[in-house]
């Protein structure tokens, strides 16, 4: 199976269109992931300043206002009649070569009126950029070493805790500063995450609702799983395609589990390497035991898929075989 | 308050999205636009006078928070323009990585 989804990636490659879909998708499914990491970031942050800080209250409140439809409106209308801004003119020279008018839909047509009066930026604002070396490495040094054995959830969280930890006692424009790091950041390796891993079972929804995905063939790498024989369908990518989720998962030692207690061989690799990356590493696995001599199929009756490992694909005698490549 | 056009996720790179998946990422980058924007609004604002940002915040006119913004160098148009501009280079960053990690 990890040879036809390499065809299918392969197929893409020929194709510009298909490439410029898949890549698209896959990016859609990475930022999903990183504002997910920023909001877990920013919960975290956020309770930490509950008794020490402004922060939190003035930004829901800066939000509430913001999000007030007629009071954005009111703000545009008054700054396209010259009452608040009085830079509005000029060229616009944005990183992205593009005016706010074109990305900003403003609900009200007055609002899109008034925002097409102001779109100006200056080219070089930047004063509370991140530089491109500010990373969790550098906030603290022992962060990388420290999440190579973890777990992907766990290395998230410790992202978050060294954060917290390093938010502490500064002022809020330092606060904001380092906060900005630390999503930033954590944005980073979530992007690892989720294109070594996470995106693999977006890739296998995109072949299977693609047209591009036709045919058995197509069907074989794609169905979810929902029960039955064995292993859920969660994943396609490799984590060898990830160098953050291969580091954790090779650093993840051998264990003596009773493989009777698992239902299925995903059970055990969504314990070991986290649901995200347990598809993954179950075909990780099987390449290394055929590589070794070991007869290893997959299989999919249309609405599960499973693994079998030398004749057999009884759960424990999956494991007792996968497991030794480790 | 406001939404992500098409044309700002076709430029990112997002244009050929399915209509589902269109919808969530224009939510989900309004969101990530509106933290830059608070988090910039914020920070422009200061410690010092956020207590006072914060009382007008409490009232009902806009016109004055606009105001004061402007009068205490909060510039809220290259705010909103400079977290659009960022948000499109991370897009495009995403975009293009994906790409390349396709490509090999």
């Amino acid at each position: 199976m990890r040879l036809k989804f390499a065809d299918k990636i392969e197929a893409a490659k020929q194709d510009p269109k298909k490439q410029a879909e898949l890549a698209a998708e896959m990016a859609q499914a990475a930022f999903a992931s990183m504002q997910e990491t920023s909001r877990m970031t920013t919960d975290k942050y956020d309770n930490m300043l509950d008794d020490r800080g402004k922060f939190k209250k003035a930004a829901a409140k800066v939000g509430k206002w913001f999000n007030k439809g007629g009071k954005i409106a009111q703000w545009l209308k008054l700054g396209g009649t010259g009452l608040v801004v009085g830079t509005a003119t000029g060229t616009f020279a944005g990183i992205a070569g593009w005016p706010i008018t074109t990305a900003v839909g403003v609900v009200t047509k007055l609002g899109v009126a008034g925002a097409t009066k102001q779109a100006v930026l200056e080219e070089h604002r930047g004063e509370d950029r991140i530089a491109a070396d500010d990373r969790l490495e550098t906030i603290d040094p022992s962060f990388e070493k420290s999440v190579a054995n973890m777990k992907i959830g766990d290395a998230m969280e410790r992202a978050v805790n060294v954060s917290v930890d390093n938010l502490k006692d500064v002022s809020i424009e330092r606060r904001d500063a380092l906060r900005k790091k630390v999503i930033s950041s954590s944005g980073k390796y979530a992007v690892g995450f989720v294109l070594g891993g996470v995106v693999g079972s977006f890739i296998n929804d995109w072949w299977a609702n693609s047209a591009h995905a036709t045919g058995p063939e197509g069907n074989a790498d794609t169905t979810p799983q929902s029960g039955g024989e064995q292993t859920p369908q969660s994943g396609g990518a490799s984590s060898a395609d990830n160098p953050a989720a291969k580091a954790i998962v090779d650093n993840i030692n051998p264990d003596t589990s009773n493989f009777n207690s698992y239902d299925y061989p995903w059970d055990w690799a969504a314990e070991k390497f986290g649901d995200a990356n347990a598809m993954d590493q179950l075909h990780n696995l099987a390449d290394k035991a055929a590589a070794n001599g070991h007869t290893v199929k997959w299989f999919n009756n249309g609405e599960i898929t499973w693994v079998e490992v030398d004749g057999s694909s009884a759960t424990e005698h999956v494991l007792g075989v996968l497991s030794r490549y480790v | 308050m406001f939404e992500i056009t098409d044309e700002f996720l076709a430029q990112a790179g997002f244009g050929s999205l399915p209509a589902d998946k269109k919808e969530q990422m224009r939510e989900d980058v309004a969101n990530s636009v509106q933290d830059k924007i608070t988090r910039k609004i914020l920070l422009a604002v200061g410690e010092a006078k956020l207590d006072e940002f914060m009382k007008l915040l409490d009232g009902d006119d806009a016109s004055v928070v606009l105001n004061w913004c402007a009068n205490n160098g909060v510039n809220l148009t290259e705010i909103v323009q400079t977290s659009m501009n960022e948000t499109m280079v991370e897009l495009q960053k995403l975009y293009n990585d994906a790409l390349n990690m396709m490509r090999g």
